[in-house]
């Protein structure tokens, strides 16, 4: 089944035939139907939502126009529950963060609702963004709408199971090595990872501060582009935001689109990835051939190499950001015993408060940071990450591709429970996706058809991956690669 | 992908918890040293690429930090403390003791 998007919410708001109060009850309504069975809100501000749609509509029929209101007037939004908001509590889904309310928004909360959307929940992820699953989660896993007996992918993935159950349009996400499309290729739904450094990350808690991005997940290109272009633009509050306007990508996706030319690397058909998926990314490259594109074969560092990088540096940086975690400033305090003193505190609310993968993190973290250890993995991994750049930039400027077209993920959808006694089995399926991650490059996921499951259907995505603050063009290149595909905007629950 | 299952020893894991301020139990200690002996084996690939001459990225932008004005500015409004912390009595936040039981 198909509902409708943000454009067309949007521009069903501004002429009057709907009302944001009337889209903001109907994903409400949607949300206590069938969030009961997927588990992808952590909260749900019912009242505010209404209240803030209805000042929508007053300032509507006061006369305001929906341009001047904003480009995302009326339409229900969720965010991913590591984005701080000022309302209702900050959770990142971790027992160390029980009961905190964030003293203020995040400036993509802020920006959203100065475009007019109305927030209507924040949704369930892997435990401070760190899993490819969403079952790490003190709130419990969230369920793929497309089988509920499977992952939806993560950490983003409450976002995605509530985009791909029709709960909402668009949710944000965060991106640090694949958060955004790997959930969106597993579900069905469009994720784009923005160049790093085009939206700002204030207010979104810190996980690996040099690859955290925030972006949407929605059900076509269109609507994630006109998304990301109301959350984009210069902070002066994070000092990694780059100087530029808000991305004017929503108006380019029309422009000519001649001569493309997408670059594969020889790992995208690699004989690990699971067969359905590479049949349909072969499927996926006849259909654009016949559309005149042409492809060129590239060679990047190796996945294993990849991953490796990524699981240096990823975990060193989220063991600096969750130092702060110690039990004194932030949730969860441990009872202590007689004779225990401050470190005895640090260590058993740490060990209380954090899940087994963000303790596993911290560890890995800790490790390769250490003396005599930094040099042997740290380090090494930053020179793979600049050769990963390096690399990329040539595909780019010298090779003249327009973009890099890999599958999202190695497989469809697994079974929950099926990985969560190998973390590196689980740490596998980021394997196409830690690239544009190191390299701070946009990448986008796009649904690219559906394999069969018993008597499920599966969604499978592509990734284009481009060059830096070509966020625009790749956005382009991934509406022709959707309309190519014919798969987007489906709802994957009906009623 | 390497196997080497010997790269951190328990008492290594031990120590490494105590520096990141965990306590794992005897059981996950030993789980934990596996896994994280599984994902330090597959770095082990990074050694054989060639990186001697490239100058490691820490960050994607080169792009330098933008400095503040060294001018007071926004801090938190009072009715924003009162809502979020734990005790306010109109001029001070009371915070439960960080040793000793739990009342303010």
């Amino acid at each position: 089944m198909e509902l409708p998007g943000v454009v067309e919410i949007r521009d069903a708001v501004a002429s009057g035939e709907t009302s944001a109060v009337e889209q903001t009850r109907s994903s409400l309504d949607r949300i206590e139907r069938l969030d009961g069975g997927l588990n992808a809100f952590t909260q749900v501000f019912g009242e505010r939502a209404v209240a803030r749609a209805e000042a929508v509509d007053a300032r509507l029929r006061a006369g305001e126009s929906a341009d001047a209101i904003g480009p995302l007037a009326g339409v229900p939004v969720a965010v991913k529950d590591n984005l701080c908001t000022e309302f209702g509590r900050t959770t990142c889904a971790s027992r160390m963060l029980e009961g905190y309310a964030s003293p203020f928004s995040a400036t993509v909360v802020e920006r959203l609702e100065r475009a007019g959307a109305v927030i209507v929940g924040k949704t369930n992820l892997d435990e401070f963004a760190m899993g490819s699953s969403g079952e790490h989660s003190c709130f419990g896993p969230t369920r793929n709408p497309w089988d509920p007996s499977r992952v939806p992918g993560g950490s983003s993935s409450g976002s995605a199971a509530a985009v791909a159950s029709g709960m909402v349009p668009v949710a944000l996400g965060s991106d640090t090595g694949g958060s955004i499309r790997q959930p969106a290729a597993l579900t069905g739904t469009v994720g784009f990872k923005p160049t790093y450094g085009t939206v700002s990350r204030w207010g979104l808690v810190a996980f690996g501060s040099s690859l955290d991005q925030v972006g949407p997940i929605a059900r076509s290109v269109e609507d994630a582009a006109l998304v990301y272009d109301a959350i984009s633009g210069r902070d002066p509050r994070d000092s990694t935001c780059l100087d530029r306007d808000a991305a004017g990508t929503f108006g380019a996706l029309d422009d000519p689109l001649e001569g493309l030319r997408l670059a594969v690397p020889t790992q995208a058909r690699d004989e690990s990835i699971e067969p359905r998926v590479r049949l349909i990314f072969g499927m996926m490259m006849r259909a654009l051939s016949e559309r005149g594109v042409e492809f060129e074969e590239v060679e990047l560092p190796s996945p294993d190499q990849m991953l490796a990088a990524y699981y240096i540096v990823a975990p060193a940086e989220a063991s600096s950001n969750l130092a702060r975690y110690d039990g004194v400033r932030y949730g969860h305090r441990a009872e202590l015993a007689d004779g225990d003193g401050l470190h005895e505190l640090y260590c058993k609310s740490r060990t209380e408060g954090f899940g087994d993968e963000v303790q596993r993190r911290i560890l890995l973290g800790t490790h390769v940071l250490r003396s005599g250890y930094a040099d042997q993995y740290y380090v090494r991994a930053l020179k793979m990450r600049r050769l990963i750049r390096s690399d990329y930039d040539a595909i780019f400027r010298v090779m003249g591709c327009d973009a890099v077209l890999t599958p999202t993920a190695p497989g469809p959808a697994f079974e929950l429970g099926s990985k969560t006694d190998d973390p590196m089995a689980l740490y596998l399926e980021d394997v196409f996706t830690v690239g544009a991650s190191l390299a701070g490059l946009p990448a986008a996921s796009v649904p690219a058809g559906f394999v069969p499951e018993g008597d499920r259907q599966l969604p499978v995505g592509v990734q284009l991956t481009g060059p830096a603050l070509g966020d625009a063009r790749l956005l382009r290149v991934a509406r022709e690669v959707e309309s190519a595909a014919g798969f987007a905007g489906r709802v994957a629950v009906t009623g | 992908m390497s196997e080497q299952n010997d790269i951190l020893s328990e008492s290594a894991v031990r120590d490494l918890a105590s520096l990141s301020r965990l306590a794992p139990s005897d059981e996950q200690v030993e789980r934990l040293r596996r896994d994280l002996c599984a994902v330090l084996g597959h770095a082990e690939c990074l050694a054989r690429a060639p990186l001697e001459d490239v100058e490691p990225m820490a960050r994607p932008v080169d792009e330098t930090n933008r400095l503040d004005a060294d001018e007071p500015g926004t801090t938190l409004a009072p009715e924003t403390l009162e809502r979020i912390a734990p005790d306010f009595d109109g001029v001070f936040l009371g915070v439960p003791r960080v040793l000793g039981g739990g009342e303010s």
